[in-house]
């Protein structure tokens, strides 16, 4: 119950900052003010300003906002690809289920930042560019859950019976064994969101992600990172922040699975 | 040398799940523990030698002449599943090597030789190779035995068995139950055994105690209780355990329902032949058993009667047209399988589990169409319409099975194929899905193709039995002809190894 709260917590204060800053943040987020720059934290800017003058709140809300949205994404995309990869793979068996699995492994071998290299040398870099190539990396994780679930579940004999009663591969996997995999696929896609949270960051760190005007974690701690002994608290900040939606979704996952055992227990 | 269990009371939640008292057994003898499932026959085995998982021990008096009972040294266990008794990566011989100087400080090759010598006691071979097996590598028989080698390699006095026969070939089964008889006879070593096989309980025990809500309700020399049982549950069990002989049916008009001409079917893999060149046919209303013991085959032929796999050679006819699975064709024909716990969608409840083969139906069915087919379906079997909102894990094995026949009725259809339906029930339970079955047979004119390695419930039920060995057809006749007059060594082994009371 402890992770549940944790994770709901922290995953909750970021999801609601990144809901506000759509409609509100403390200050614009693009309006630079080079007077003001690298405010310590004061009433006015609670959190202090940017080398360019700019709200660090106002930048880290903004910044949630792409963080969640390619975490969010990413993952419900490759969810969606990787679960039916998953379910075929296993009801087809055979040379189809092999060709699918091997091509998830060259896949996976692929680390999310050569994706991100590839795929923004042909669209150019952007949100859509990181949600793409993280998205791809996820595939073969939900792929390979949802496959090795359903090989278990295959030749149970009520999939036996549903066969005797002319259902197909498609039918059987949709109704009998998609069913049994939510709990699974929903702890696995918090994992995986969290992971998507770092990545996006490291991508837009080095420039392959998120692009101005957009703003996001890792480019803050990019354009900060010269300034690190003059102001250590704008490199700290996204660091932190980070950090605080990562364990958080992590904490997320393990309190959803902890439920999940506890219902099959009762 | 005398095991007194003064007594032995176990609770489980505050409520006493058994209570022994005044039970004892002679070294050299066997000591029959039976009564119907739930009774506290397995309670009382763990917490004899003092396992925890049984409950909270209240209070328990169990003594020798010499004082209490080690477990392993003085007393042993023998567990029902021998592949679940063993950790898969560590081989036959080092389980017991392991046991055996875990208890004494003998040195390695000492050990290793009394660990040969308990091989070569269960008559298993005692050669290094064979003891750094795997227990997948071995049988289901051998592994049992080797299970008996790890545990009297100790030396114990006494020995329980806790339906260690239970998930064995008949054949096994016969070869375990004389091991233990050896050990017992030429050893002197106690034995309890435990087992819902009420045939073979009164082929190995000197005495018997039966066992109902955890209370002894019945005790005595085995063949003064078995001609002459006192309690209405022992009289139960007894009338459980006879195998009913229904009257063969006397077909009425004959037609052939169900044809297999010459099936064969190669595993992928190997090439290797799993059925070669099988021919049965069965007619209406008849029953047709398939005796084979695990690895003959059965599965195979079974799938190939359904038409889940296509033969390789040869046809399955439904009626007189190959039976290649269109909707109509699987209409009529259903099936019922051996584990009642795995047969059903466990998020599923029974409603939606027996309505399942209604898509098949011709028309389009409304909804209180659906509804009163379902209890329709549940009556038949003998259960109330009230458990169709229930979940299958809210049923006992007996009950799941009827759910799973009323799933098969529902479409009413032509042939049921039964696979080992009645092998994973205790005896009450068993005769009263035989007893449906049979009314069931005669009542519809159903056709069935029961499947088992328990020769005595394809007795029951079967006009004609076809006994299959590696693949292939050994024997077949009428039920009578065969059970009268055996032709083939391997079904009069069979036969023999059989448990009749």
């Amino acid at each position: 119950m402890t992770n549940l709260r944790i994770g709901l917590a922290l995953t909750g204060l970021f999801v609601v900052a990144a809901l506000l800053s759509i409609f509100w943040t403390p200050y614009d987020v693009a309006q630079i003010d080079i007077q003001n720059r690298l405010l310590p934290p004061s009433a006015h800017h609670i959190l202090g300003t940017d080398q360019l003058g700019r709200d660090v709140l106002s930048l880290l809300m903004a910044g949630a906002r792409s963080s969640l949205l390619v975490a969010a994404l990413s993952t419900f995309g490759a969810l969606v690809v990787g679960t039916v990869l998953g379910l075929w793979a296993a009801s087809a068996a055979g040379v189809i289920d092999a060709v699918i699995m091997r091509i998830c492994d060259v896949t996976f071998a692929f680390p999310a930042l050569v994706l991100a290299i590839l795929i923004g040398a042909v669209w150019g870099a952007g949100l859509y560019t990181a949600a793409l190539a993280i998205g791809i990396f996820n595939i073969p994780v939900f792929a390979r859950v949802a496959r090795a679930q359903a090989l278990k579940i295959w030749p149970e004999p009520y999939i036996l019976a549903a066969q005797l009663t002319g259902k197909g591969r498609t039918h059987i996997s949709l109704e009998h064994i998609l069913p049994q995999l939510t709990g699974l696929l929903m702890t696995q896609s918090l994992i995986q969101m969290s992971f998507s949270v770092a990545a996006e960051a490291g991508l837009s760190y080095v420039g392959l992600g998120i692009v101005p005007p957009e703003t996001s974690w890792g480019r803050m701690i990019a354009e900060s990172q010269t300034l690190i002994l003059q102001a250590p608290l704008q490199i700290l900040v996204p660091c932190l922040a980070i950090v605080l939606l990562v364990f958080g979704l992590n904490r997320l996952s393990e309190g959803a699975q902890e439920k999940e055992t506890e219902g099959q227990g009762a | 040398m005398t095991l007194s269990i003064h007594h032995l009371k176990v609770a489980r939640a505050g409520k006493p799940t058994l209570n022994l008292e005044g039970v004892t057994l002679e070294a050299g003898q066997v000591l029959g523990l039976i009564g119907p499932s739930g009774s506290g026959k397995s309670t009382a085995a763990r917490a004899l030698i003092n396992l925890p998982e049984v409950g909270e021990i209240i209070d328990a008096r169990v003594t020798t002449e010499v004082g209490g009972l080690q477990r392993g040294t003085d007393i042993g266990l023998i567990f029902q599943d021998p592949l679940k008794s063993f950790n898969p990566l560590i081989s036959v011989g080092d389980h017991a090597l392991e046991a055996l100087r875990h208890h004494t400080k003998l040195p390695k090759r000492e050990a290793w030789a009394k660990v040969k010598a308990a091989f070569r006691r269960v008559g298993l071979p005692d050669e290094d190779a064979f003891l750094k097996r795997y227990p997948h590598q071995l049988s289901g028989g051998q592994r049992q035995r080797a299970a008996i080698a790890g545990v009297i390699v100790l030396k114990p006095q006494w020995l329980i068995a806790d339906e260690a026969t239970s998930a064995l070939d008949t054949l096994a089964q016969a070869h375990v139950a004389d091991v233990l008889k050896s050990l017992v006879e030429d050893d002197g070593i106690g034995l309890i055994f435990i087992s819902h096989d009420l045939g073979l309980v009164a082929r190995l025990a000197d005495q018997l105690v039966v066992l109902s809500g955890g209370e002894v309700i019945e005790r005595g020399p085995t063949s003064a209780l078995i001609t002459d049982p006192q309690h209405e549950v022992t009289r139960q069990l007894l009338r459980a355990s006879q195998a009913p002989d229904f009257a063969p049916t006397t077909s009425a008009d004959g037609a052939v329902v169900l044809e297999g001409k010459a099936i064969t079917r190669r595993y992928v893999a190997s090439g290797h032949a799993a059925v070669s060149d099988i021919s049965l046919s069965l007619k209406r209303g008849q029953c047709l058993g398939i005796v084979g013991e695990s690895g003959s085959g059965k599965s195979t032929l079974l799938r190939t009667l359904l038409a889940l796999d296509a033969p390789q050679a040869g046809a399955v006819y439904l009626g007189g047209q190959v039976f290649s699975g269109t909707r109509n064709q699987r209409r009529k024909i259903q099936a019922v399988f051996q584990d009642p716990a795995a047969s059903f969608n466990p998020r599923w409840d029974v409603k939606r589990i027996i309505t399942e083969p209604l898509r098949l139906s011709p028309e389009p069915l409304s909804a209180t169409e659906i509804t009163r087919r379902a209890e329709q379906a549940v009556q038949v079997v003998g259960l109330e319409a009230e458990v169709l909102t229930r979940l299958p894990h809210q049923f006992s094995g007996g009950q799941k099975q009827k759910i799973a026949i009323a799933r098969a009725l529902i479409l009413e259809p032509e042939i049921i194929v039964l696979d080992e339906a009645v092998s994973a029930l205790d005896a009450l339970s068993k005769s009263e899905i035989l007893d449906l079955l049979q009314s069931l047979k005669q009542s519809r004119a159903l056709s069935l193709v029961f499947v088992s390695h328990d020769l005595m419930a394809v007795k029951a039920l079967a006009d004609h039995i076809l006994i299959l060995k590696e693949g292939s057809v050994l024997e077949q006749a009428d039920t009578r002809t065969l059970f009268r007059a055996p032709s083939h060594a391997y079904t009069q082994a069979l036969l023999a190894a059989t448990p009749v009371i």
